[in-house]
């Protein structure tokens, strides 16, 4: 996956059509049965945001590779997804578990390094790039359970109780966590004690 | 978290009316800090990463298409405990030169417990392969097998059964043989979940049963000194290294 992707590589099948307005839970059902086309707009659905959430959560570097490891995930195990669920928070505990594989393998210092390095890669896109180093070098720094929490309350709208059913913990667990994770951050960013 | 007054986390949480947050922000120190950090960390937000290749699309769309029929959880379950039945069906006759039952308890006794074990085992493959946390049915149903095959011992201790240390090694020994293949049998199958410890430990007391159950049904002793420290323990610890084994394993797939 690492190596470079042509033009023509980059074919994303289309998915305008009726099967786009459908909601997710009718197009897991499809995809559960072996529905290609459902499948095809969960992913137009879903790429992106879990291949940001996989960005700002293990770094830019391991994101591809990730959200291949996720969706590839979500096709095997499919079998074990159980009706009526919500489709989003279980997609992202598996980017999220995925995620924390990959940290936990490659280790935490190589992985502070590597979001150093992201930050300093990031296209100039805002206001104040130096801005963006810190609040991206915060984030990195928080322990992984609690920058997990973060990335999805923040940037991917779940609220504390679908990240709870996402990471298999308790509502109470990770509100204590974005408290706490917010608070450092509010120290980081803002000079208060942490 | 001494934290001060948090509502406003709340507010957001449950995506309240701006209005409402701009309200309590004005008389609320606490939160407009918390606020400013969520709004800081909204500097990320603006240049989002490019978009993942069309190449993983592709190779997740061609897993499906290779594989329409998704496998449902209670295969793996089924197969898991299937190999644990199978290998104590085998160890039993293997080891029954002198006889398939050697447990001097009266039947009754040697079947409830032996029912116990078999439920166990049923409980510790659901709670390692079906989805969602069932882990907490795992200890209850252990701690129940255990004290049943306590309460089923005979109390005996056969003069030919030798002196009490190389009889209970014989036995931990045996166990710890019995429980490899359905261990890697157990271990293959739950590499297709996200590692979890109380997965890994239910899977393993489940691997574990298989030599249990052959020592309960072959095994002459049945002194609580004997089953205890060779029959219980090496099962606990079956279960320890196979959840380190998991640990250290590769994962297929991330989902629960």
């Amino acid at each position: 996956l690492s190596r470079k992707h042509s033009a023509t590589e980059r074919r994303i099948y289309p998915v305008e059509g009726p099967d786009e307005q459908q909601p997710d839970e009718m197009l897991m059902d499809r995809f559960c049965e072996g529905d290609v086309r459902a499948f095809d707009v969960l992913f137009a659905r879903y790429a992106r945001p879990v291949h940001e959430f996989l960005s700002r959560f293990a770094g830019r570097g391991a994101a591809d590779d990730l959200t291949q490891t996720t969706f590839l995930s979500m096709v095997r195990a499919r079998g074990r997804f159980r009706r009526g669920d919500a489709v989003k928070p279980w997609l992202f505990a598996i980017a999220a578990n995925a995620g924390r594989d990959h940290l936990r393998r490659r280790g935490r210092d190589d992985r502070a390094r590597g979001a150093e390095r992201d930050a300093r890669s990031a296209p100039a896109a805002v206001p104040d790039p130096s801005a963006e180093l810190d609040v991206r070098a915060a984030l990195a720094r928080l322990p992984d359970p609690e920058r997990a929490v973060i990335v999805l309350h923040r940037f991917h709208d779940l609220t504390f109780e679908e990240i709870a059913a996402a990471l298999g913990k308790s509502a109470v667990a990770v509100r204590v966590r974005a408290f706490r994770a917010y608070r450092r951050l509010r120290a980081w960013l803002g000079g208060d004690r942490p | 978290v001494s934290a001060g007054c948090t509502a406003v986390l709340d507010l957001l949480d449950r995506r309240a009316p701006e209005a409402e947050v701009e309200l309590h922000l004005r008389g609320c120190a606490d939160c407009r800090r918390w606020y400013e950090t969520h709004r800081a960390l909204g500097s990320l937000a603006a240049p989002a990463p490019p978009g993942p290749a069309a190449a993983i699309h592709e190779r997740a769309r061609a897993e499906l298409i290779a594989h329409p029929r998704a496998t449902p959880w209670w295969r793996d379950a089924l197969f898991a405990a299937g190999a644990a039945l199978a290998v104590a069906a085998v160890g039993v006759l293997m080891v029954g030169g002198h006889g398939l039952v050697l447990n001097s308890a009266p039947a009754v006794a040697i079947a409830l417990a032996a029912a116990a074990l078999l439920a166990a085992l049923a409980v510790t493959a659901y709670a390692a392969f079906a989805p969602g946390p069932h882990a907490l049915w795992t200890a209850p149903a252990a701690a129940a097998a255990a004290a049943a095959l306590l309460a089923a011992g005979s109390g005996a201790y056969p003069d030919w059964c030798g002196p009490y240390w190389e009889a209970g090694l014989r036995c931990a020994r045996s166990e710890l043989v019995f429980s490899i293949l359905p261990a890697a049998v157990a271990l293959a199958l739950l590499r297709r979940f996200a590692f979890s410890a109380p997965r890994a430990l239910a899977a393993g007391l489940g691997a574990g049963i298989a030599g249990l159950l052959v020592l309960h049904l072959h095994c002459a002793i049945g002194t609580a000194s004997h089953i205890g420290p060779f029959h219980l323990l090496p099962w606990l610890v079956v279960a320890v290294l196979f959840t380190a084994a998991r640990r250290l394993t590769p994962t297929l797939s991330f989902a629960r």
